[in-house]
């Protein structure tokens, strides 16, 4: 469903990635770790336009979407939830949701969507009037996947979404994410949380310095004597 | 077509006076330039850009009629933008770099007392065509005491003192008696305040009672000034001003129906413009203005005007005769010189008796301590839809009506 | 009881006191009442003394409170167009009293060559300058959009120069007016009903042109209001403001939005330059002042805020007229550079604005 092959990006003068290439099978839930400051969130950002690409390939759904500007591959179905959730903070819940159906062809769907949402998120139905930027982080994030979710993604990525949140809450978004997956949505996940998250993968990709420097299915990563001591603290 | 004409031709005219002038002296001809400097962008390039028009029209008719024999005058322009410090460099600039032998300029009292400065130091003489401070005439003097400074418009003091005697004089020819007078003048520049110093020393002087006065800012109206000028119930308002206010402020006399029917602009920009009758048509009627002009009764100045306007395709304002009178003056000068030599003409300037003038007064330019002791000012005013010469009697075109367009 | 529940009105109180204070320090002739030969009371003495000021000054009184609010409202619309370029953009466009210049001279060609009324105008200025807006946002601004900040702040200072010396080239500097054929007398309005203009109100006027130029100024904010408010692209605008990645994720095309908003500021002096030229001649740097005002609105009301820059707008407009007659013989623009600083020490997100 997707594949980036040798993706070359950064800021400025500064590289970050150096040639990343991976691969996202449909259904699948991929999850990419790594350490801080790997270039995770960069490659995500690359991958919806918010960055550009400075070499490398971006295919997705069979097209070359690598110079596409992010309305267009937001139109394409290739949704993320950004680390640092980028909501609103003035406008209401209801109205941040409502803009998750901005797109004309999504709009027809957006009552159902909404009810959708408000069933995996009963909090957010309760606080829809709320200012957004008042919210408390764990819904604040409820909110953004809540918002992905509206704009009826075929493939979502997930960067952190448990970063910050209490443990308890760590298991329901880990839940909800399952659940979309379920419901046949492609995903792929960015994690701190690497057990948790290597265990609900199909398959993972390990990052460093801006390359990927290992692959392989959830629980072969999960045995890996080098991804064990590096990232599971074990 | 036409329109487009006049733009074109005043775009290629802008460029030329922006650029370096072609020369085009003959081998056999001594060529002395003649430096201007006039504000030619900002908010004063409507005035300036006319003076620099009418020195170029002049210095072209004397090079054509040969009044300066054995000499080829060139006219290298400058733009003081409209500020002090940048007219002051440019008249450094025309004196070391472009070899000027006179400098004729500025419009603006801040720009001019610089460059008198300047001029004073470098030992090149300025011929003031506009500039009212009366203080700049003494700044044009070097450590010696040597006058470099020429001025041939009546300065602040005179324009000031003159309007308060015209006020009072036309009031009772008219059978009345002029008891108390508003002021309303820009309080932001020199010009506004040192007319308006003139013009109170002079009602002290006569026992003609102030009663109020503003000093306003640039806006975009004038209500309340004008609000607060009426509520002194004064017999005659004056204003001192620029083009623009002075445009609004005569559309918020008529919005408040101010109840005042003798108003006079003193040395003021907008009340004895044809502009003025064109801009703000019926309203303009009864309008006053004591200002320096030139002589409508004078046939040669009719022609130079006629000049001016078939040549350039608009009206020629006073500041422009005044321009144009003064290259007359420096090529007089450079005449009995006999060459550029910048000493030779100051010596020339300080005898300077200079009769031919289109100036409204009578006897010759002549210079005393660098003002021009015949020059005064008139009373002039919009009288059914032109700008007529109302006073003193002797050049007067028509009497002087007391009344308001609003009818007040 | 709860003192923050009464601080409102006390503070509000102290300042209504405070000015009345100032008013007759400056402007009454107590002094007098203060000599030996004086009869009387002090206290009663003054009071005579302000009474006969207001007597005289009441009018002047009235008349800067109602041409403060007026030439406010026009303010406010010019600070609109500002405050939105820079809540979406996060630039500081300083051409934006340039371009109303653009608009003034527009007006006014629309005028003088075609004969066709100010008023009616606004149909033909809003539309341009709103396509100019997209023009320089395209030519000028988007090329730049990556660059510092304090670049991008000389690059419109650059255009501000050039269109500036362009109109002076085009048009030279002299000031261009127009003048009405009606509203001063009987006026018909829309063939509903007879006004007389200038309307008075105890004696302080209200002028045809500059009424309209208040009611105008009026609709165009409150127009741009829904649009902002109501409209998917008000939505869009807003949440690009407000999270720009955040919009561009739900598939808002920012950059097309920093242009229609561009556009939009752009078209909000174009109706101010026609509801401004039957009163304000035309001249190559006329916008300059409501520049320098809306500047200081955008500050006063905060940044990207809509009701915040009209508010800000009728304040700058009061202050600016009522300074000269609480302060005789400063500046005006003393007044509201204080009100400038006060707002930047005690509320520096601006009056209406969020906290940081
Ligand atoms: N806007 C930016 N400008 C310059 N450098 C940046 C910017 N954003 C990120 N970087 C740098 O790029 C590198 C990769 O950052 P990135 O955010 O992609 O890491 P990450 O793998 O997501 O880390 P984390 O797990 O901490 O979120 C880091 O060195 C970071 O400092
Ligand atoms: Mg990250």
């Amino acid at each position: 469903m997707l594949t980036i092959e040798n993706l070359e990006a950064g800021y400025g003068d500064v590289k970050v990635l150096f040639g990343v290439s991976l691969e996202i099978q449909a259904g699948e839930i991929v999850a990419l770790i790594g350490a801080n400051g790997a270039g995770k969130t960069t490659t995500i950002k690359t991958l919806s336009g918010l960055l550009r690409a400075r070499s490398g390939r971006i295919i997705y759904d069979g097209q070359d979407i690598t110079h596409w500007q992010s309305h267009k591959i937001v139109a394409a179905g290739l949704i993320q939830v950004a680390e640092g959730r980028k909501l609103f903070p003035r406008l209401s819940v209801l109205e941040n949701l409502e803009l998750g159906s901005f797109l004309r062809k999504l709009r027809a769907n957006r009552a159902k969507n909404l009810k959708h949402v408000y069933s995996l998120f009963p909090r957010l139905a309760e606080r829809k009037n709320q200012i957004a930027g008042t919210l408390s982080g764990g819904e604040q994030q409820m909110l953004a996947i809540g918002r992905a979710l509206m704009s009826e993604p075929k493939l979502l990525m997930l960067d952190e979404p448990s970063l910050g949140l209490a443990p308890m809450l760590v298991q329901d978004i880990f839940n909800v994410v399952q659940g979309i997956n379920d419901d046949g949505t492609t995903i792929l996940i960015v994690e701190q949380n690497a057990v948790q998250t290597l265990r609900m993968a199909q398959r993972g990709y390990v990052m460093e310095h801006g390359k990927i420097t290992l692959s392989g299915t959830g629980d072969e990563l999960l045995h890996d004597d080098r991804i064990r001591t590096a990232y599971l603290g074990l | 077509m036409s329109k487009i004409l006049r733009i074109v031709g005043l775009m290629a005219l802008l460029m030329m006076s922006f650029g370096v002038m072609v020369t085009t002296a003959q081998d056999d001809m001594m060529v002395v330039r003649i430096g201007g400097i006039h504000p030619l962008t900002g908010f004063l390039a409507n005035d300036g850009l006319g003076m620099d028009q009418a020195i170029q029209m002049a210095v072209d008719e004397i090079n054509e009629m040969g009044l300066v024999p054995g000499i080829t005058l060139e006219y290298v322009s400058a733009d003081s933008t409209g500020a002090a410090d940048v007219g002051q460099q440019e008249a450094e600039r025309l004196i070391t770099e472009e070899g000027i032998s006179v400098i004729i300029g500025t419009f603006q009292s801040a720009v001019t007392g610089n460059v008198a400065t300047v001029a004073a130091r470098e030992g090149v003489p300025l011929i003031i065509d506009v500039a009212a401070a009366s203080d700049i005439t003494e700044r044009g003097r070097d450590a010696d005491g040597n006058q470099w400074t020429f001025r041939i418009q009546p300065n602040a003091d005179v324009m000031g003192t003159f309007a308060a005697q015209y006020a009072v004089a036309m009031t009772s020819a008219g059978g009345g008696e002029l008891g108390s007078v508003a002021y309303l003048h820009e309080g932001v520049t020199d010009y506004g305040r040192s007319v308006y110093g003139a013009f109170e020393a002079e009602a002290a002087n006569i026992g003609l009672d102030i009663v109020e006065t503003v000093g306003y800012e640039f806006g975009a109206d004038y209500t309340t000034d004008v609000t607060i000028v009426g509520a002194s119930a004064p017999d005659a308002v004056m204003v001192t001003g620029y083009y623009g206010d002075g445009l609004t402020i005569a559309q918020n006399m008529e919005a408040i129906a101010l109840d005042v029917p003798f108003v006079m602009g003193v040395a003021q920009g907008t009340y004895d413009q044809d502009q003025f009758v064109a801009d703000a048509g019926s309203l303009a009627e009864c309008f006053f203005n004591s200002n320096y002009r030139w002589d409508n009764l004078n046939p040669h100045a009719l022609a130079v005007r006629a000049r001016y306007a078939e040549r350039f395709g608009e009206g020629m304002t006073s500041a422009d005769v005044l321009a144009w009178q003064a290259t007359y003056i420096a090529a007089d000068a450079i005449r009995r010189a006999g060459s550029g030599d910048t000493a030779a003409i100051q010596a020339a300037l300080l005898e300077t008796d200079y009769e031919y003038h289109i100036m409204p007064y009578d006897g010759s330019i002549t210079f005393v301590d660098g003002e021009t002791p015949n020059a005064i000012p008139v009373v002039m005013q919009v009288q059914d839809g032109a700008v007529k010469q109302v006073w003193p009697p002797e050049i007067a075109e028509s009497e002087p009506r007391f009344c308001t367009s609003w009818g007040g | 009881m709860e003192w923050k529940q009464y601080r409102g009105s006390l503070i509000g109180g102290l300042v209504v006191i405070s000015l009345f204070a100032i008013l007759i320090y400056n402007n009454v002739d107590w002094r007098a009442c203060l000599e030996p030969e004086a009869e009387g009371f002090v206290l009663s003495c003054v009071a005579e003394n302000t009474s006969a000021w207001y007597a005289r000054y009441g009018v002047v009184m009235r008349q800067a409170t109602v041409s403060g609010l007026l030439i406010g409202g026009v303010y406010g619309l010019v600070a609109l167009g500002l405050t939105m370029i820079f809540g979406v953009l996060e630039i500081i466009n300083f051409a934006h009293g340039a371009l109303m210049t653009v608009g003034l001279y527009i007006t006014f060609i629309l005028f003088d060559t075609f004969g066709i009324d100010p008023y009616l105008g606004l149909f033909i200025t809003v539309p341009l300058l709103f396509f100019i807006g997209l023009i320089v946002y395209r030519v000028v601004i988007h090329p730049a959009r990556d660059a510092p900040h304090h670049n991008q702040l000389l690059l419109t200072l650059g255009l501000t120069l050039l269109i500036e010396n362009l109109l002076l080239m085009v048009f030279t500097a002299t000031p261009r007016a127009i003048r009405l054929d009606y509203g001063r007398g009987e006026t018909n309005i829309l063939g509903l009903f007879v006004m007389q203009f200038p309307i008075r109100i105890w004696r302080a006027v209200i002028t045809f042109d500059k009424l309209l130029a208040f009611l105008g100024a009026l609709v165009v904010t409150a127009i741009l209001y829904t649009i902002i408010q109501k409209t998917d692209l008000g939505k869009a605008i807003r949440a690009t403001a407000q999270e720009r990645d955040g919009a561009a994720l739900v598939g808002i095309n920012t950059d097309w939005i920093n242009m229609i908003t561009f556009g939009i500021g752009t078209a909000c002096v174009g109706a101010a330059a026609a509801l401004v030229l039957p009163f304000r001649p035309a001249d190559p740097t006329a916008g300059n002042l409501f520049n320098i005002t809306a500047f200081i609105i955008v500050v006063l009301g905060g940044m990207g805020n809509a009701i915040g820059a009209l508010l800000g707008g009728l304040i700058i407009g009061l202050t600016q007229e009522l300074t000269g007659i609480f302060f005789p013989g400063s500046p005006d623009l003393i007044g509201v550079f204080v009100i400038f600083i006060l707002v930047l020490l005690f509320r520096p997100q601006g009056l209406l604005g969020q906290a940081a």
